[in-house]
Parts: structure tokens; C-alpha cells; sequence
């Protein structure tokens, strides 16, 4: 299990060809222009770990347990897949856009000092994600994990993912509240050692209401996702930008564009298994969906 | 039970990873942009100055690297910036591009008559060309590509013809060049 679980997550975000692909395309860029060329990628990692977090508002007075997959596609708007690149030579005119990790081709920009190049994205505009979690509860008060252990996914480099969430169950307090009303906080990080640590946090506060075997539900949620990246630049000496000459070290700290979002959803409870999906409305729309073990 | 929720899981795993599978092909392609510059010095007394200079794409560091995953090189856009020009000079500058084989690519004359306007902090020239001239230079580079020939060379001339100015005239400068290959991974 372990092992399939392990594949999957490698194989949805840093796959060995992912990761030295991904390497490469940050190689070509200067600190300032590599955060806005990764930015809707932190967003929509921010985006994908926060969501899936709950399905009801409902969480057992006494004792739960669950298991659940997560799947989701994240939907990215068109204005994130190019941005207007700037250098630190006088002399350039960014007169055209270039890609983000998630554009089709890069640019090539004329200059006093010859031509500066930037690298071309992934030329996508949705992307699946997926990940497992597991939740235990007791007296209102549910504890979400999501965890993978170090697993090394290239030279010198682990990728592990950690995170948890607590959500506590309000409406218990209020007599004769219609319907479940809950509070969750949720902290997520991974990382790939030598390259990236990513580290989310949300809040939320959610409803439900359970119409027999069907839940509706509702939320709405503040998060912030940041990620430091350290990476080297390949240098080029041909290269019109001074800062890409030479092979350096980088090390730069990105924020998400992850603030708010709503979530409206409804899940299905067949005996032990519920079926979940929702719409998660934020700078990156994502439709998510979940397979869970309730017992 | 256990068998069900396991080919449940296991149902899910898949879906998953088929769908992750399908996603990878984004990944499979990567269109390198490869700059290159090349100098071009032009001196002497007499009007017009010819100097020209050869250029190899396979001499690039970033094209050898990526040599045995590219699929196909093609030409993006080329510019002019002048480096240096003796003083007061005044003329036209014609550039032109010939393939390995010695076979005319492009041939065009900058505007105005003065290089020192393309001089940093100024910037460069860059040359438009036509759809049939850019089609005779990716031409030669698929010819090259498919003959799996190691040697990509270009012949660049600058003519200098100068119109006032004392002699000996010079106009040093750079025809930069931007190749885009297709990578597969």
C-alpha cells in the first residue's frame, strides 16, 4: 500500500523526469522572474492541500475513524499561465509576455547585451492531484492526517508530506442548532530536499445538513500557501542577463495567490463508504472529489 | 468486506494514476530557446567593407547538452546591436545570412544611417523577416537535423557602406540569433 501510494504522489508532482524538467526550467531564470514563473504553481499546491478537508459539518460525539482518498483537478485561468518579465539590465524591452510554469512557449528578449531567453511552461491549463488522509474523532473533535515518508526521488533529493488538521464540531454547544456548524484548521508542508518547501496553512468554518443518506455542504475558507526554492542556475555566458552568466545558487520564498475561497459540495453515505464532491472557488478553481471509509 | 474495500481502493489507485499518466505528457516536450551571438568586426578605408563570420549552432554549450533528446531546431528571431563605430561615420549597414552550403538566407539593410544608433544603451535592431525567409533557414536546419549532421553553421556578412566619416572606418557589432529546439524527454 505504502509503495502505490508512494508512486502516486511521485508520479503526480515529482516524478524523476517532473523534477529534473522542472530543474531545468528554473535554471534559466533570475530570482525576481522565477517567482512569478512558479507562483501559480505554489498556488495551486496551496490550493490542492487545502482542499478535501471535510465533507459534513458533522463530526461523532463519542468515536470515528475514517480513511479517505482525495482526488481533485485544478482548474488554472489563463491570465496565470504568462507574465511580464523584468531584468536587471537596462536596455530591455518586456514587451511581450513569457510563460509561467504552466504557459506554452518561452520568450526571447533583445537587448544591448544580446538576446535574454526565458523557459517555456508545462502548456497546460488543468492539473489532477491526489493524495490519501486518514481522520479519528472523539467527542467532537476531529484530527485529520496526511502523511508520506521520505522517499527519494532523485540525486540527493526526498521528497516527504506531512500535514493535519483539527476541526471541533460547534453547533454540539447550541441546543436545537438545524444544522452542523464546524471549525477546522488544517497545516500541510512538503518538501523535496535541495529544492523546495512548501507550507500551507487554512481556516475554515463549514456546515452541513444530512437529508437521509445525502449531505449538503458549505464552506468558507482563509489560506495562505508560501514556498522557499532553492535551486542553481545553469549559467549561460552567451546569455544577455549578467545574473545568468554563471552558474549560481538561488534561493528565493514564493507566496501563493491562495486567500480566500468558498466551498459547496455534497457527499453520500452508503453504509461505511461515503462519496464525496465538491467546487472549491478561489484564485484556482478545483473540482474535488473523495472516496472515504467511515467507521 | 476487506476484498471489496480493497478493489474499491485499488479501483480509485488506478483512476488515479491513469489520469496522472495522461497528465505526464506535458512534460514529455521542452522548446529550449538557444541564444547565440556572433561578432562581426568591419574595418578598413574603403567603402563598402565586407567582413563576414561563421557561426555553428552545435558549438553552443546548451545545444550539446541537449543534442541527443532534440527533435527539431528552429529559427525564432535575430537582431543587430552595434559594439563600437569610429567616430562621426555615417552609412548603411546591410546584414546577410548564408547556410553552411553557401546558399543566400536573408539579406537586409537597417534603417536610418547611422550604427551608433543601435549602440547600448540603445536598443538593438531587430530584423524582420519575411515567412519564406524564415522558411529557408528552417529548411537548412531540418536538412541538417534529418542528414544527422553534427555541423549547424550559418555565414553572416556585414557590409558596411559609409557615406561620411573619417577613415579608417569601423563598425564592430554583434548579430545575435535565437534558435528554438524541440526537446523530448
Amino acid at each position: 500500500m505504502k509503495k502505490i501510494l508512494t508512486v502516486i504522489f511521485i508520479l503526480l508532482l515529482f516524478s524523476q523526469t517532473y523534477f529534473a524538467q522542472i530543474e531545468d526550467r528554473f535554471a534559466a531564470l533570475a530570482e525576481d522572474n522565477v517567482k512569478e514563473y512558479v507562483k501559480p504553481f505554489v498556488t495551486s499546491l496551496g490550493v490542492a492541500m487545502n482542499s478535501g478537508a471535510f465533507y459534513t459539518a458533522s463530526v461523532p460525539k463519542f468515536f470515528g475513524f475514517s480513511f479517505s482518498i482525495r482526488a481533485m483537478l485544478i482548474l488554472v485561468p489563463d491570465d496565470q499561465t504568462t507574465f511580464t518579465p523584468t531584468f536587471s539590465v537596462p536596455g530591455y524591452s518586456t514587451n511581450k509576455p513569457t510563460a509561467t510554469i504552466y504557459g506554452d512557449k518561452g520568450s526571447a528578449y533583445a537587448g544591448p547585451n544580446g538576446y535574454i531567453t526565458t523557459p517555456p511552461g508545462i502548456n497546460t491549463t488543468s492539473l489532477p492531484m491526489g493524495y490519501p488522509q486518514i481522520s479519528a474523532s472523539l467527542l467532537g473533535t476531529e484530527v485529520m492526517l496526511r502523511y508520506l515518508p521520505k522517499i527519494s526521488i532523485a540525486e540527493d533529493s526526498e521528497l516527504d508530506m506531512f500535514g493535519i488538521g483539527v476541526k471541533h464540531n460547534i453547533s454540539q454547544y447550541i441546543p436545537l442548532f438545524p444544522i452542523d456548524l464546524a471549525v477546522q484548521f488544517l497545516y500541510n508542508r512538503v518538501t523535496v530536499t535541495n529544492l523546495i518547501e512548501l507550507k500551507n496553512t487554512a481556516f475554515n468554518a463549514h456546515v452541513s445538513k444530512t437529508f437521509g443518506i445525502i449531505t449538503p455542504y458549505f464552506g468558507l475558507q482563509y489560506e495562505s500557501t508560501s514556498m522557499d526554492l532553492d535551486y542553481t542556475i545553469n549559467g549561460d555566458a552567451t546569455s544577455g542577463d549578467p545574473e545568468l552568466q554563471a552558474d549560481r545558487e538561488v534561493k528565493a520564498s514564493v507566496d501563493g495567490d491562495n486567500a480566500f475561497r468558498a466551498v459547496i459540495g455534497a457527499s453520500l453515505k452508503l453504509a461505511v463508504i461515503v462519496l464525496n464532491a465538491d467546487v472549491n472557488l478561489s484564485s484556482q478553481t478545483v473540482i474535488s472529489g473523495g472516496l472515504t471509509f467511515e467507521f | 468486506m476487506k476484498k471489496y474495500i480493497l478493489h474499491n481502493l485499488l479501483f480509485v489507485f488506478a483512476a488515479i494514476a491513469v489520469f496522472t499518466y495522461l497528465s505526464c505528457d506535458k512534460f514529455d516536450t521542452f522548446p529550449l530557446n538557444i541564444p547565440m551571438s556572433v561578432e562581426i568586426i568591419s574595418q578598413g578605408s574603403n567603402s563598402p567593407i565586407v567582413e563576414s563570420e561563421v557561426f555553428c549552432l552545435n558549438n553552443d554549450q546548451e545545444f550539446q547538452e541537449y543534442r541527443d533528446k532534440m527533435k527539431k531546431v528552429t529559427f525564432i528571431e535575430a537582431a543587430w546591436r552595434t559594439k563600437a563605430v569610429s567616430a562621426n561615420l555615417q552609412g548603411n549597414i546591410t546584414l546577410s545570412l548564408r547556410d553552411g552550403n553557401g546558399n543566400l538566407l536573408f539579406t537586409k539593410t537597417l534603417p536610418g544611417a547611422d550604427p551608433a544608433a543601435y549602440k547600448a544603451p540603445n536598443q538593438p535592431y531587430v530584423l524582420t523577416l519575411s515567412a519564406n525567409e524564415i522558411q529557408l533557414i528552417n529548411t537548412y536546419l531540418e536538412q541538417v537535423f534529418s542528414q544527422g549532421n553534427q555541423s549547424f553553421c550559418f555565414q553572416a556578412t556585414a557590409t558596411i557602406t559609409a557615406t561620411s566619416g573619417s577613415t579608417p572606418y569601423l563598425v564592430d557589432g554583434f548579430v545575435d540569433v535565437v534558435f528554438e529546439a524541440e526537446t523530448q524527454f
